[in-house]
């Protein structure tokens, strides 16, 4: 038994020494020794018996001849091989297709919108006003940058959109959706964040709207067109209704307007929007009622310091010394109607026109010990006039015309006009046209050009009318969409 | 001025970059859908460049629902569907071109029930379709036959005859998840012809090798065979048009073509492919 443990051991210590060798660098140009031969292995010896004589050789054994090859399966043998081998893809194919079918109820789409954008009154060449905000408008920019998801499991649908752009991600809808599969009413119960079912121009898809922006009326009172809250869609035949309630705060889907995404109070609003789809012909009423807090933060010192020495105060140099918070509460109330007319020229295309009003109302009402103080109710509306005619597949033509007058039926008296900056004539009006060109199913591209008028009493900076101060004459953008 | 200038440049530039593609598709025809419809969609092409060498027309399957997906999104110029399309699909389509689409029957088919030729059966009730199909129904025993499991054999959800069943047998309710889905009808008879205890669905003029039943809307109704004339009279209660759609009101080559599919000559072949006329 010690012979082998040796062998072995010797097998191991000569194995080891090679590899060792075999690692060692060759300096260069130094020969590479041969390693030398390995002896030969030496014969069995013969078991050794005290007093016998030495065994004889024996001869070599008879070189070892190939096996017979075997005899030809027969033609059972190879069906039930191939049947043994096809039961086997079928279960692999089966778990495969299992698989996959559960993969196919994820579904992903997405659009980006990259654009160019330029504005007539664009007069300065770089740099921020006096409020750290852009003064040039002319710039490439991803407006949009989509991407959804949507699982549809049994009753069930879960929905998730985000929205990368140049100032990071932002959630858009997040639903998580019960589908009713046992009423023809097709319900949908949907909690979580959604647009809100008012109006036409707030529902569209902004990969479907033909101008760059939805209008001016539906930025100011829809400000990121979603709300977190719970919603009930159903449809019989031509009956369209949905309903929702919300937090009534919207989200951040618009800096400017609403940059705050937390409920700030504890009321509800109410959305309700009835109508009828009658393929060529959509038409629709929506209104949402409501409260809401508005906080007004009032400097009531200041710290004047010349910090730079120049001896001229600027606007930056100006710090609030102390402000005072005080609250008001209105309550909300919308009404809207829109119609879509769908109309087909033969040899030409797909004909468009969409209207749609909206007329707002906010009253100041008591709160908190302060009376209701009718100089802030605020009356508004908005209508907005779209016609777009498709020239064959890949080509179409587009006009928006749409006013918002945020300051509808302003009080007539001095006091209330120099107490909340209202102005009776501050409508601002827009024309878009342009042509629209679908390169392919998944590209699209536009060059829309606005031009605007506004009053010359217009309300600067007052909230909904415009991103800036500024407001300019024409803008023109050229975007491009690519959708999957 | 300036962006006046460039709004120019973009019109300009627009109109350039639009004529290669509207250039791209001219003389030819792109059909493209329905699974159960694509022999007879092949006959119709066939049979038309015969007649009109100067067209040239391509027909593929995929099912209904990938044939509207296609017609959406501009892919194909004819969509074939063996349903009608549901609102939201009318809704995207309305969208992108400003009007619903033209809808146009062009065949009528009476979807058949499949069973193995060596069944005992004869005929099946809609409510005992809808329980082996959503699996409620699982022995052949449950309804006078061997005792043996029910083999389940259905479509893709992408297949309009699928969405039909779905719809006009189960209701709405989902497919018994040991429903075993297959690529298309033709997969479906060749499975169903080959397992003794399998049941199936489809076209009715894709029934070679197999045993098709009659079906009753309830258990008290007469059971009805699907003919030319129980089809096209719409007794047997799993008649249904088969369709062709378009993006818009037809016009030069493709109204060409609808109108021969139309006429005596098209719809000659859709009895020869074993379906039946809508004329």
């Amino acid at each position: 038994m010690k012979t082998p443990t040796k062998c072995s051991a010797v097998a191991l210590i000569s194995l080891f020494s090679t590899a060792a060798f075999a690692q060692v660098p060759v300096p260069p140009g130094a020969v590479t020794p041969v390693p030398a031969p390995a002896p030969a292995p030496a014969a069995p010896a013969a078991p050794a018996v005290p007093g016998a004589p030495p065994a004889e050789v024996p001869p070599p054994p008879p070189p070892v001849s190939e096996p017979p090859p075997a005899p030809p399966a027969t033609t059972d043998e190879r069906v039930s091989a191939l049947e043994g081998k096809v039961e086997g893809l079928s279960e692999s194919y089966a778990e495969t297709k299992s698989t996959a079918s559960s993969l196919a109820k994820l579904k992903f789409s997405g659009y980006i919108q990259g654009r160019y954008a330029a504005q007539d009154n664009d007069d300065s060449i770089s740099g921020v006003d006096t409020q750290g905000r852009p003064t040039s408008f002319n710039r490439f920019l991803v407006r949009r940058g989509r991407l959804k998801a949507t699982y549809t499991g049994e009753n069930a649908e879960y929905l998730l959109q985000i929205d990368a752009t140049g100032d990071g991600v932002v959630l858009k809808d997040a639903e998580a959706t019960f589908v009713d599969t046992w009423t023809p009413l097709g319900l949908r119960f949907t909690m979580g964040q959604f647009k809100v079912p008012f109006g036409y121009e707030v529902l569209q898809s902004s990969s479907d709207r033909e101008m760059p922006e939805r209008a001016r009326v539906i930025r100011a009172l829809f400000p990121g067109e979603r709300d977190r809250g719970a919603r009930l869609t159903a449809r019989w035949e031509w009956l369209r209704f949905m309903g929702a309630l919300v937090n009534g705060n919207f989200t951040q889907g618009d800096p400017v307007y609403n940059p705050s995404s937390l409920d700030n109070n504890r009321f509800l609003d109410t959305y309700l929007r009835v109508g009828g789809d009658f393929g060529f012909l959509v038409v629709n009423v929506s209104t949402q009622f409501g409260q809401k807090v508005a906080t007004t933060v009032t400097n009531t010192a200041l710290t004047i310091t010349d910090t730079n020495m120049d001896g001229v105060i600027t606007a930056d140099e100006v710090k609030p010394a102390a402000t005072t918070v005080s609250m008001q509460l209105y309550n909300l109330w919308r009404l809207g109607a829109d119609a879509q007319f769908y109309f087909d020229i033969p040899g030409v295309g797909g004909m468009a026109l969409k209207g749609e009003f909206v007329l707002s109302k906010d009253t100041n009402k008591e709160f908190r010990g302060a009376p209701a103080d009718p100089c802030r109710d605020v009356k508004g509306f908005g209508w907005i006039l779209t016609g777009s005619q498709n020239i064959g597949d890949y080509l179409g033509i587009a006009a928006r015309f749409d006013q918002w007058n945020p300051n509808r039926d302003v009080p007539d008296t001095m006091a209330c006009m120099a107490a909340f900056t209202k102005a009776q004539n501050d409508k601002i009006s827009t024309l878009g046209v342009g042509p629209l060109l679908y390169i392919s199913g998944n590209l699209k591209a536009s060059a829309i050009y606005e031009h605007l008028w506004r009053s010359p009493t217009l309300g600067l900076g007052q909230p909904g009318i415009a991103p800036n101060n500024a407001v300019p004459t024409d803008q023109f953008t050229l975007p491009l969409q690519a959708k999957f | 001025m300036k962006l006046r200038a460039l709004f120019a440049a973009a019109l300009i530039g627009g109109g350039l970059l639009s004529l290669p593609t509207t250039a791209a598709h001219a003389g030819t025809i792109t059909v493209k859908g329905s699974d159960t419809m694509v022999i007879l969609g092949q006959r119709w092409a066939e049979e038309y460049m015969k007649k009109n060498p100067s067209t040239v027309l391509q027909v593929t399957g995929g099912g209904s629902g990938t044939g509207i997906s296609a017609l959406i999104n501009g892919t194909t110029d004819v969509c074939a569907s063996s349903r009608s399309m549901k609102s939201a699909e009318k809704e995207k389509l309305r969208d992108r071109y400003n009007n619903t689409g033209v809808e146009i029957p062009v065949a009528r088919d009476g979807l058949a029930v499949y069973v193995h030729a060596s069944s005992p059966l004869t005929e099946i009730s809609i409510p005992d379709l809808k329980g082996i199909f959503t699996g409620k129904i699982t022995n052949w025993k449950q309804l006078g036959g061997p005792d043996a499991n029910i083999i389940v054999y259905s479509r893709e959800n992408s297949s309009g005859t699928y969405v039909f069943f779905k719809e006009s047998v189960l209701g709405g309710a989902d497919f018994t998840p040991r429903a075993q889905t297959m690529p298309g009808t033709a997969a479906v008879v060749n499975a169903v012809s080959k397992e003794k205890f399998g049941i199936g669905y489809g076209g009715a003029a894709y029934a070679k090798g197999i045993k098709i039943l009659k079906v009753k809307k309830d258990a008290s109704s007469p059971a009805i065979n699907p003919d030319k004339g129980t089809v096209l009279n719409g007794t047997y209660p799993l008649a249904r048009p088969l369709f062709f759609y378009l993006r818009a009101k037809q016009t030069g080559e493709i109204k060409s073509f609808i109108d021969w599919v139309l006429s005596a000559d098209g719809q000659a072949i859709v009895e020869k492919v074993g379906y039946y006329p809508v004329k």
